[in-house]
């Protein structure tokens, strides 16, 4: 197992820096002139070649991309073209924000979608394991934004049940007011991952139930709700919980189009900007980071099916 | 009678002889002047607005308001889009150009005109503070200016400034400044304005780059608490703002950044937020005017669409003529706008209604008399060629009408629209040029080089900067590359006038100089729509989205 983990960290290393040669190559091919950008219409052509020769973009391309990695190595992750501030700081802020709306939604999704997929596993076949099913698979293919919406006018416009924005007005951002405005986003993300997690719990729980260990609690006089809880959860949910380790990054980095609708000023509100504005500096190392988000999850997400199954240890150690 | 109306009595009548308020008369109907006359139309009048809340007990509330994202940071040095609404809020200026039009005093008492208007003397009052406690002084003003004229700080209003050249701006003493320009402006003092929204007063010494919008210590009604760029700004009033009257009657103020207008409306239907201040005539006619004050505010600012007059296919004025006929501005501004703008004659002239000619013919759809032109121009059959542009809401229609219109006298239009923030990946990039006779940048799709393109410009509140920059042969956004003798000489009638009559000669020169050569296709002016709760009183907005707070509340 030792041998694996060490594999997979260093193949996500390689990863990582794959992630930045593409992330810095593939904005530089961004059209548009970033100097006159950044300073304007009227910007003097002196002003321009000045603002080139700050930024290194002066350089050639290759010198550019180890100027920016050996900067990000030491911690220095540049300034950024549009607001001139440091990227860190203009980071810091978005990136809590997302890992509390991840958080909030996780609270949110994965009890209800565990809770969801063991109901529809122990009436399998029923009117309810049906509901559930095509239920959360239809709210899936609709996608976040939309339901957002759907919300904002349900519950935020005609019922006036939650707050339309996610974030609360200045002086109002108490723990349980904040947890408040961020219900509706986190519902919008339980309709579009509710049946993709509550369909892998169901079929966990549906083989768990089938299995011989099951037979024997139910045999030794366990009910059947108390062997599912003793012994089926545990058994059961090790893949779901792979898989919602898998969506983590998704929570943190890919909710651009909530974070828009719901006005809340998160990572990926602020990957959009950066991208429209060709705020290189920020755009780089908000995917960098993302990509890291990503990169990491996964392997949380590798080694828990790897623990859960020693023939993919067997297969990558090989 | 409002004081735009009032103004234009005056100058029409002339009643009264030429003073400090009235010394352009183009100045009665400015961008927001002009709006105010809607206001009365529509009868939303803030006037009437806060008249009805006048006697309405103090309550002190948390006033959040939805603005636009900015572009940059919200520093007096690098200006632009978005972050208008913050400077207009911490920041000072020489003069305040208010709602309604008029000039008022602000750092500036007074200010007069001598040399024909070449020579411009100001008076200053010394009871204003920063916001860090020092006093805000004659040298602070100068610092100011000639910051923005230093070409090390790359300033992006050093463009305003341009009649200035550093050193010129002379102290003599400690509330006595005079400005001595290059050539005669008698519209200077709407330069100094807050409409000029970078041009606020900084601390001497202080830099106007990014870094000050870390404390933005500013002069301005609102003191900045937190920023966070593109996000949202927390401001709390100025208690030591030297006007007691103007001091914001609300706990705070929280400006929140949202993509677009449309996407705040849940939040002012629910209560959220109280105030928008640019919205879309289809996404305010969704707000009751019961729960809402929708203030329209008629704008100079609009679509100017260019043909290029010195390569090309429009080179023929015969061409461009014809395309312009084809283009039926009453049913775009009905059928699409949703009657959310005025007409306009393919010049920048008829939004400012004290000094525009009204006997100039409007050009009307034409398509017999279009193809006819084109006929005579030896292009009976048309041609292809490609439009430029970039998404934006309004450009995006225009273009699509555009290619319809014209496809009926035969010319082919592809659309190239430039799908990046601000057009800022294709359309705005371009190298600058003075647009020097012969010279013929290559047409790379950019704004200044392409053969068709439209862009947008915002409200001002005199014409000069778009006669200036756009319309005069050696402009640097000439973006037609018009060289026109008689659009040369009839503004620099405009610029040099002074007497309201000379203004209107000046003015009508100009329209019949735009209609004769149509170097731009100047469809409409936009109409400005703003929706305030009820509940609130003493916000307003000028025609480019500043915030006024006049010092009440709800």
């Amino acid at each position: 197992m030792l041998r694996f983990t060490l594999k997979r960290i260093g193949l996500s290393f390689v990863t990582l820096f794959l992630v930045a040669l593409i992330v810095f190559f593939m904005t530089h091919i961004l059209p548009g002139d970033l100097a006159r950008q950044t300073l304007g219409r009227d910007a003097l052509e002196e002003s321009v070649k000045q603002f080139n020769i700050k930024n290194g973009f002066d350089k050639p391309l290759l010198t550019q991309f180890f100027i920016w990695i050996t900067n990000l190595l030491q911690g220095d992750l540049g300034v950024s073209l549009r607001y001139g501030n440091s990227v860190s700081e203009l980071l810091a802020k978005p990136a809590i924000k997302s890992a509390q709306l991840a958080i909030v939604s996780l609270f949110i999704i994965v009890p209800i979608s565990v809770f969801g997929g063991v109901i529809a596993a122990m009436r399998r076949g029923k009117f309810t394991d049906r509901l559930i099913t095509i239920g959360g698979l239809s709210a899936a293919v609709i996608p976040e934004f939309v339901w957002s919406v759907i919300l904002i006018l349900a519950f935020g416009v005609s019922f006036r049940i939650f707050p339309v924005s996610a974030f609360p007005a200045a002086g109002t951002g108490t723990f349980f007011n904040s947890i408040y405005h961020l219900i509706m986003p986190s519902t919008a993300l339980l309709l579009v991952l509710f049946g993709y997690i509550s369909r892998i719990t169901r079929a966990g729980v549906v083989e768990a139930l089938e299995s011989d260990y099951m037979r024997t609690a139910v045999l030794k006089g366990h009910s059947r709700g108390s062997a599912v809880l003793r012994h089926v959860l545990r058994n059961a949910l090790l893949p779901t919980i792979a898989v919602i380790a898998s969506q983590i990054p998704y929570l943190v980095g890919g909710l651009v189009a909530v974070e828009l609708v719901f006005a809340y000023p998160g990572f990926g509100t602020l990957l959009l900007g950066a991208v429209n504005a060709r705020d290189f500096s920020v755009l780089q190392t908000a995917v960098l980071l993302t990509g890291a988000v990503i990169i990491f999850f996964q392997l949380i997400a590798d080694l828990l099916f790897a623990v859960l199954n020693p023939r993919i240890r067997q297969r990558v150690t090989e | 009678m409002n004081k735009i109306n009032e103004s234009i009595e005056e100058i029409t009548t002339g009643k009264k002889g030429f003073n400090r308020r009235h010394f352009i008369t183009g100045a009665a109907a400015t961008a927001v002047g002009a709006s105010a006359l809607g206001l009365a139309a529509c009868g939303n009048s803030p006037d009437a607005a806060q008249d009805s809340v006048a006697d309405a007990p103090a309550e002190l509330i948390r006033l959040r308001i939805a603005t636009q994202k900015q572009e940059g940071p919200a520093a007096p040095w690098m200006t632009k889009g978005g972050s208008l609404q913050i400077l207009s809020c911490v920041s000072e200026y020489l003069i305040w150009l208010d709602p309604l039009g008029s000039l008022e005093p602000a750092i500036a008492t007074e200010w007069k005109a001598t040399d024909s208007g070449k020579t411009w003397t100001i008076t200053i009052r010394t009871d204003v503070t920063f916001h860090d406690g020092s006093p805000l002084t004659a040298d602070d003003i100068i610092y100011t200016f000639e910051s923005h004229l230093d070409e090390a700080s790359a300033s992006q209003s050093a463009a305003l400034l341009g009649d200035l050249k550093s050193g010129s701006i002379v102290k003599v003493d400690d509330t006595t400044i005079v400005f001595n320009l290059e050539k005669v402006n008698a519209n200077f003092p709407y330069v100094l304005s807050n409409t000029s929204y970078g041009l606020c007063i900084i601390k001497s010494g202080e830099k106007g780059d990014a870094s000050w919008a870390t404390k933005m210590n500013g002069a301005g009604p609102w003191v900045m608490v937190s920023h966070t760029e593109g996000d949202r700004t927390l401001l709390t009033p100025n208690l030591n703002y030297y006007d007691a009257a103007r001091i914001p009657q609300y706990e705070s103020m929280e400006q929140i950044q949202y993509v677009s207008a449309a996407t705040a409306l849940p939040a002012l239907k629910t209560g959220e937020i109280e105030s928008i201040s640019l919205l879309l005539a289809a996404d305010a006619a969704t707000l009751s005017e019961s729960d809402f004050t929708l203030v329209k505010v008629p704008t100079c600012g609009g679509l100017h669409l260019h043909m290029r007059c010195d390569i090309g296919k429009f080179v023929d004025k015969r061409i461009r003529q014809a395309a312009a006929l084809t283009i039926d501005r009453e049913a775009f501004i009905d059928g699409v706008l949703l009657g959310a703008a005025e007409i306009a004659n393919d010049s920048v002239m008829e939004s400012f209604k004290t000094t525009v000619d009204t006997s100039v013919p409007q050009r009307m759809p034409d398509i017999e008399a279009a193809k006819a032109l084109m006929a005579e121009a030896g292009v009976p059959n048309g041609f292809d060629v490609v439009l430029n542009t970039w998404k934006r809401d309004d450009n995006d229609k225009f273009a699509q009408y555009v290619k319809t219109a014209w496809a009926q006298i035969g010319i082919n239009v592809t659309l190239e629209i430039d799908g990046s923030d601000g057009g800022a990946s294709v359309f705005y990039t371009y190298v600058p040029y003075p647009a020097v006779k012969g010279e013929s940048p290559e047409n790379n799709g950019s704004w200044l080089a392409c053969e068709v393109g439209i862009a947008e410009w915002a409200g001002r509140a005199v014409p000069d900067p778009y006669l200036v920059r756009e319309w005069r042969s050696d402009g640097d956004w000439n973006a037609a590359h018009v060289n026109d003798a008689d659009i040369d000489a009839a503004i620099d009638m405009w610029t040099s006038a002074i007497t309201p009559t000379d203004k209107k000669a000046a003015s009508s020169a100009i329209q019949k100089a735009s209609l004769e050569a149509t170097p731009y296709i100047v469809a409409y002016n936009e109409t400005r729509i703003s929706a305030t709760s009820n509940k609130i009183a003493g916000l307003l907005y000028n025609a480019q989205g500043g915030v006024y707070s006049s010092g009440q509340s709800a």
